[in-house]
């Protein structure tokens, strides 16, 4: 037992600096078209040897000089590169999410060539791929991407992979890095019922505080969490000691809150992803959201930043199945 | 045509050029297979569907057929390059992407390796070079091509030119460096044989060289002074002890391995030749006649002699290269009458005595025509009945003076017995006069033997060296008169000589200069370098021999680089933030403590798979994930958040090691 587990620990060795060795020098692999052509080495090799050719040496020594230079470029076009992700603002579990790979050249001199990007996940995957075809030095470049995530909830990129099979096509090098970045997947859209069926979906009603209104300045009253800072009257403010806030006649505004039902697995996630849409239409419609989910109540508001607050509360929720 | 279709077209067709300039049947397979690859490129189309299958249809008959000739013809060589030609122009009718461009430059390479076996020709080196120059460009103008996106150009090579050069110099290098070891596996492709110098040769047979102007060897033949040894010479090959009728054989003799002996010939003159010859003669080795000693180059073989005086080297090494020390001679010049017993006697080898005595060279063949036989005699009683055996040589010498030379016998002459040349045609080339010289000697008693070689030689001013060709192929006879063999040559000279050509010239000097640096560096040589370079920098013993090893080690190690440097390591990126860094420390702690974190889930998640498995203990790894997304995600200010999980890694600290009681 204590044979194997030093031997099952020495392979864990090896398998993490091999994983080292990956991220920071690269590996590489013969292409199909390098596989031959090894095999053809190897035949003048032999050939060379037990003959006695010179002119079986010249033509050996100029196959090996063409993969030592292959060897040698391949190494220097993933040189001193650095990789990052250009995701889009919101993610979605299940759909496609359009960003871009990027690629900075950090060389002084000497231009990078036909770089692949690919974002992995844990094991062996990818989770997208961009092809670069050049790269100048101290330049950058990217190239469209797409991701797709089948869960929501926060979800970690850990590693980017450059590879290139750069110069001659015979070998496949590339590197690993680790380029950590966390994000926060949202529900997946899913259109539930309409409000035209009966009522405002989950609850729909009109804010009693009169928050989110943009009208005509109708009235002062104190401030409570949850109102907008623009709204604070900084003048009553200062002359009252304490923190005032307008009230604005509404202006037709729709105010909707959007309520998750206690539901549990399936069900729960089937909620959560019309509830994201239903966020989603609203906001897109300019109109206030504010949402139930569990204990939490959160008020109707309007804003990019609200819609994404709401939009992480539904990501972060626990339970359902994921 | 886009740019990485005509590199790798320029590059195949150097590859069919090498099989062309390699051999005659080479350049019609060359020829046709370049004018199929051009025809393919130039078209440019994309094939149907149907003309695939075909094509597919047709490239499984081209193997089979391959298949076939290798077993059924002796010329397998030329059957791979005409199957080589086949997959070339397949790939240019056929092949529309850069991965078939790969595969063309891949199969031009066959052609090179093709042409490296079938010659040596300095032409070979002209395409090496642009092959060097021209294939790693087109490799990388395919890669380029290959990922650009689509409907865009690709990148342009710039700088990448220089890849070309650098496979050069890189090679140039390799090719010093790489160690010449011979296998030997199988049988050699050498040069072939040439004919006349095999140990049965018929009549006609050394004729058959006449009009080949390849170069068999070439000669710095000088005097005891230093000063050149003007031309036409004689270099003898082999000498040819038995007639049966038809033609002429060695004596089957057990050649006597000689030690090489620098000795002067212990004359006032003497020559000194210093050979260097394509061993296409079986390993025979030229020599000026009257050869007293022979020295190979540098110990690089061992010396044979029979009784015949025939010097053998090796069949196994391509070229032979030695030194001779040898007496002027001057051919017919036969000794006076008072020579001694004595001197008939000195400086004859045991096995040579036994030869004379035995009468080998005086055999006549069974059933000789006896007109021949009546000849000599009358020959004999010609020169009178006192006449010493010099006059009687010479009186048989002149009965030839009256016959011709032909270079280009007349067909009802060619291969005619000696009978017919002797007594109707009296017109043939230098082997029918020498057996006819050797017959009528031997009719009369006297000792005498066919000797094949090479007569002339073209002085090559810019080198200082006699060049030899297989079209100086020429036979003569050695006869034993007055105690020694006396060189005589019943040819009339006519014919013998050509025109020195200077550009010819130069080519041989250029020849003679790719042969010793390109074909001819061995392992010997390497060593008398690493000995050169050792001597260079200083007496340090093994200098060499390291330098040679380390270089190659070094080479090796560049193609190995990720397996020697796997077992450095690097310390793995950490993470910047502050809240990062303490979460990092903590997963480093959790993992200290034996507990596993799977890689792949995001930190919450692996967190709360630790607290399933190692309980309440686990969570303030939990609430460090949660502290470090809520910094990331929730837009909160990590310095608030510090204290917190300064908090949460102390409290971590209880986690116990895992599998220790709780």
């Amino acid at each position: 037992m204590r044979a194997g587990s030093a031997w099952a620990a020495l392979r864990a060795r090896w398998a993490a600096q091999n994983a080292l060795w990956e991220r920071e020098r690269g590996l590489v692999r013969p292409t199909r078209e390098g596989g031959w052509y090894l095999a053809v080495l190897a035949g003048v090799l032999v050939a060379a040897v037990n003959t006695g050719n010179n002119l079986l040496y010249v033509v050996l020594a100029m196959l090996m000089a063409i993969m030592i230079v292959s060897n040698l470029l391949a190494e220097w076009n993933l040189r001193s590169l650095r990789l990052r992700r250009r995701l889009p603002p919101e993610l979605f579990a299940g759909a496609a999410a359009s960003g871009a790979l990027c690629v900075e050249n950090h060389r002084r001199w000497g231009r990078s060539f036909a770089l692949q990007i690919i974002d992995l996940d844990g094991g062996s995957g990818e989770l997208a791929r961009a092809v670069v075809p050049s790269v100048e030095p101290g330049g950058e470049a990217e190239a469209p991407a797409t991701w797709r995530f089948p869960q929501r909830g926060p979800a970690g990129l850990r590693r980017l992979r450059v590879e290139s099979r750069f110069p001659f096509g015979l070998l496949r090098r590339w590197r690993t890095f680790d380029v950590h970045e966390e994000v926060l997947v949202y529900p997946t859209l899913r259109r539930g019922l309409s409000p035209e069926r009966g009522g405002a979906p989950f609850g729909a009603r009109p804010d009693p505080q009169g928050r989110g209104g943009d009208g005509d300045l109708v009235g002062l009253r104190e401030y409570s969490p949850g109102d907008p800072l623009r709204d604070l009257h900084w003048l009553t403010s200062a002359r009252v000691g304490r923190p005032v806030v307008v009230i604005r006649e509404a202006l037709r505004r729709v105010e909707v809150i959007v309520r998750v039902p206690p539901v549990e697995g399936e069900a729960l996630e089937r909620a959560l992803s019309e509830a994201a849409m239903e966020i989603v239409r609203h906001t897109a419609e300019g109109h206030a959201v504010g949402l139930e989910l569990g204990a939490e109540r959160r008020p109707a508001r309007v804003g990019e930043r609200w819609r994404r607050a709401l939009l992480d509360a539904l990501a972060r929720f626990p339970g359902g199945a994921r | 045509m886009q740019r990485r279709s005509i590199a790798s077209t320029a590059v195949a067709a150097l590859g069919l050029a090498a099989v062309g300039v390699a051999s005659g049947p080479g350049l019609v397979v060359g020829g046709a297979a370049l004018l199929g690859l051009l025809s393919g490129r130039l078209w440019g189309g994309a094939p149907s569907p149907a003309a695939l299958r075909t094509w597919r249809l047709a490239n499984a008959a081209a193997l089979v057929m391959a298949l076939l000739l290798v077993f059924l013809v002796s010329d397998r060589l030329m059957v791979g390059a005409g199957l080589v030609g086949w997959l070339l122009v397949h790939r240019a009718w056929t092949g529309r992407t850069p991965s078939d461009d790969r595969i063309t430059l891949l199969l031009s390479t066959l052609g090179l390796l093709l042409a490296c076996i079938l010659s040596l020709d300095p032409l070979l080196l002209g395409i090496f070079f642009g092959f060097a120059l021209l294939a790693p460009l087109a490799l990388v103008q395919c890669l380029l091509d290959e990922a650009a996106p689509p409907g865009a150009p690709p990148p342009r090579v710039g700088a990448l030119w220089a890849v070309g050069p650098a496979v050069i110099v890189i090679a140039a290098g390799l090719f010093v460096v790489l160690p010449r070891v011979q296998g030997g596996i199988g049988a050699g492709l050498g040069p072939a044989a040439l004919p006349g110098f095999q140990p049965q040769v018929a009549l006609g047979d050394h004729a058959m060289s006449r009009f080949n102007p390849d170069e068999v060897l070439r000669v710095v033949l000088t005097d005891q002074d230093g000063a050149q040894v003007e031309p036409p010479v004689y270099m003898r090959g082999v000498a040819l002890d038995v007639f049966d009728g038809d033609g002429w054989r060695r004596e089957p003799q057990n050649p006597v391995k000689v030690a090489a002996w620098p000795e002067l010939p212990g004359t006032e003159r003497w020559w000194v030749g210093e050979v260097t010859q394509v061993n296409t003669a079986g390993g025979a080795l030229f020599t000026p006649p009257e050869m007293h000693a022979l020295v190979p180059q540098e110990g690089a073989f061992h010396l044979r002699m029979d009784m015949s005086r025939n010097a053998r080297g090796p069949t196994s090494l391509a070229v032979l290269r030695y030194t001779t020390y040898s007496v002027p001679y001057a051919p017919g010049a036969l000794p006076a009458e008072s020579a001694a017993i004595e001197a008939r006697e000195a400086g004859l080898g045991r096995l040579e005595k036994a030869g004379l005595r035995s009468g080998l060279w005086t055999e006549l063949p069974v059933g000789l025509d006896p007109r021949v036989v009546e000849l000599a005699e009358r020959l004999r009683i010609a020169a009178g009945p006192e006449a010493s055996e010099r006059a009687r040589v010479e009186a048989v010498l002149a009965h030839f003076a009256d016959f011709q030379y032909t270079l280009d016998p007349q067909p009802e002459h060619a291969g005619q017995p000696l009978s017919t040349f002797l007594f109707d045609a009296k017109a043939g080339h230098c082997e029918y006069f020498a057996t006819g010289l050797a017959v009528l000697l031997r009719a009369q008693g006297v000792p005498a033997r066919v000797v094949n070689g090479l007569y002339g030689g073209e002085l090559n001013p810019y080198g200082g060296f006699l060049v030899f060709r297989q079209q100086d192929a020429h036979s003569w006879v050695e006869a034993w008169v007055g105690g020694r063999w006396v060189l005589l040559d019943a040819t009339p000279e006519g014919g013998r000589s050509q025109e020195p050509d200077a550009l010819r010239q130069i080519g041989e000097l250029l020849l003679g200069s790719y042969r010793s640096i390109m074909l001819d560096y061995d392992l010997a040589a390497q060593l008398d370098g690493l000995g050169a370079l050792r001597d260079r920098l200083g007496d340090r013993r093994g200098l060499g021999a390291v330098a040679l090893g380390g270089a190659f080690v070094f080479g090796l190690g560049w193609l190995g680089r990720v397996g020697l440097r796997r077992l450095a390591g690097a310390a793995p990126r950490r993470p910047t933030d502050e809240l990062g860094r303490l979460h990092a420390q903590a997963e480093s702690l959790v993992r200290s403590r034996g507990w596993p974190l799977a890689a792949e889930l995001p930190a919450v998640a692996a967190a709360e798979r630790l607290v399933a498995e190692a309980g309440p203990l686990a969570e303030p790894l939990l609430a460090l994930a949660w502290l470090r997304y809520r910094a990331r995600l929730g837009g909160e200010p990590a310095a608030a958040l510090r204290a917190e999980a300064q908090d949460a890694l102390r409290a971590l600290r209880q986690l116990p090691r895992r599998g220790a009681p709780r």
